[in-house]
């Protein structure tokens, strides 16, 4: 396994499309801890979360063809996370922070501009321990970005593609969960 | 934790090779990709036909000048709007998003941009196309053959959708004596119509034979039009 540690994720993909089926077992020691993490921060533990990660890559093998290697892979694999999260959000009803009827105006109309605001360490640490403690009380839409953002070090175009949501409405959702967790926190 | 890892990648990898999880061709991609494709080509084929057919009703019923006739006609052009039309066209503009959304350059504009970039090039299209003819030699083969059995696209271009309000008449002027007009529609069935000074005459409208016209105003029992408002239509 050590000897594909010097390797790109997008080489590994190559390999793997091409016939290699073994090679798969990198990326999976990759992204396990890092998919756990996701995962886990929306409360599923356990053998739930288990299955859940088994069938992310799982799907990430049956569709591993249609990823183009001249994109980054790790925003298509939280892409796949991210749908088979939806999926099980919806399977456990009672899940509130989620309401498929709700038209979400975020996405409808343009929003200014949003900066990629470059947070320091302190700052960083700060989010995710509030993000720690009042994560399950906010809504789904602001829960993912802040995640992918401050947890899983993603750029506000990253969380972009894997949301499939315009760049700026994903500032405006970080801003809007960080006011969120603020007043949920105090 | 070490081993927890292990055994999940061994999990997947057994699986694999096992052959219960195989991994889709090229193909499989490539063609849900064409079949994307041409559904949106498909479904912006029908979203420009239905708007083209919109404007194409709209002008040959005349109720695209109501609004002139002032805040009556206004009212007149809302309510004979055909709605189902508009209902259909939406529903495709709606369809079409989601068809087209998983596209880069469409998810990463506001849906307002988008919906607004297809509705512009549904018009630019409709107005680059010829359109209004081709819909009126569809429309003119369907009325050359009244009586015929109609086949439903012919009920679409003959009043089934496009409302054709009572207060609007649309003929040429065959006779035209003070106090009176008496015009002829496509199918030939002539109309009078009374002038009186409150008949608002649009500038320029020339009252002669052979001019075609557009008439706002209700009809009597016998028939006759009492004239609110008369305009001339253009070319």
């Amino acid at each position: 396994m050590n000897e594909n540690e010097h390797l790109a994720d997008e080489k590994i993909v190559e390999f793997v499309q091409g016939g290699n089926a073994d090679i798969f077992g990198a990326l999976v020691s990759r992204y396990e801890a890092k998919l756990l993490r996701y995962i886990n921060k929306f409360l599923f533990f356990g053998d739930e979360a288990k299955d859940l990660l088994q069938d992310i890559f799982i799907k990430t093998y049956v569709n591993i063809k249609s990823f183009d290697i001249n994109q980054r892979f790790s925003p298509w694999i939280y892409r796949i996370a991210h749908n088979e999260l939806i999926n099980a959000i919806k399977k456990r009803k009672s899940d509130k922070s989620i309401n498929f009827f709700d038209f979400d105006l975020d996405i409808l109309l343009p929003h200014p501009i949003a900066k990629e605001t470059t947070d320091g360490e302190l700052e960083i640490k700060e989010m995710r321990e509030l993000l720690d403690k009042g994560l399950k009380e906010i809504n789904l839409k602001y829960k993912e970005p802040l995640v992918l953002h401050y947890f899983e070090d993603m750029s506000y175009a990253e969380i972009a593609d894997i949301l499939k949501i315009p760049i700026s409405t994903v500032g405006v959702r970080i801003k809007r969960g960080k006011e969120a967790l603020k007043k949920v926190v105090k | 934790m070490e081993e927890k890892k292990e055994q999940l990648n061994n999990e997947i990898i057994s699986q694999i090779k096992e052959g219960k999880v195989e991994m889709r061709p090229r193909w499989f991609f490539v063609l849900k990709t064409i079949l994307g494709v041409l559904g949106a080509f498909i479904l912006s084929l029908c979203l420009i036909f239905v708007v083209s057919f919109i404007v194409f009703g709209l002008k040959k019923s005349g109720i695209i000048l109501a609004p002139g006739f002032g805040p009556k006609g206004f009212f007149l052009f809302v309510f004979s709007l055909p709605w189902v039309l508009i209902m259909a066209s939406l529903a495709f503009l709606l369809v079409l998003q989601v068809l087209i959304r998983k596209y880069s350059f469409v998810y990463k504009k506001p849906v307002l941009y988008t919906a607004l970039g297809i509705i512009g090039f549904t018009t630019l299209v409709s107005l680059l196309i010829p359109s209004f003819a081709l819909h009126n030699s569809i429309f003119k083969s369907y009325r050359a053959e009244k009586g015929t059995e109609m086949p439903p696209v012919g009920k679409f271009y003959r009043g089934f959708v496009i409302p054709r309000p009572p207060d609007l008449s649309r003929g040429i002027i065959i006779n035209f004596s003070t106090g009176t007009i008496i015009i002829a529609n496509e199918d030939g069935a002539t109309s009078s119509a009374i002038i009186s000074e409150l008949t608002k005459v649009f500038p320029g409208t020339e009252m002669s034979v052979g001019e075609e016209i557009l008439i706002f105003g209700p009809r009597s029992s016998e028939g006759i039009i009492k004239a609110f408002g008369v305009r001339e239509i253009g070319n």
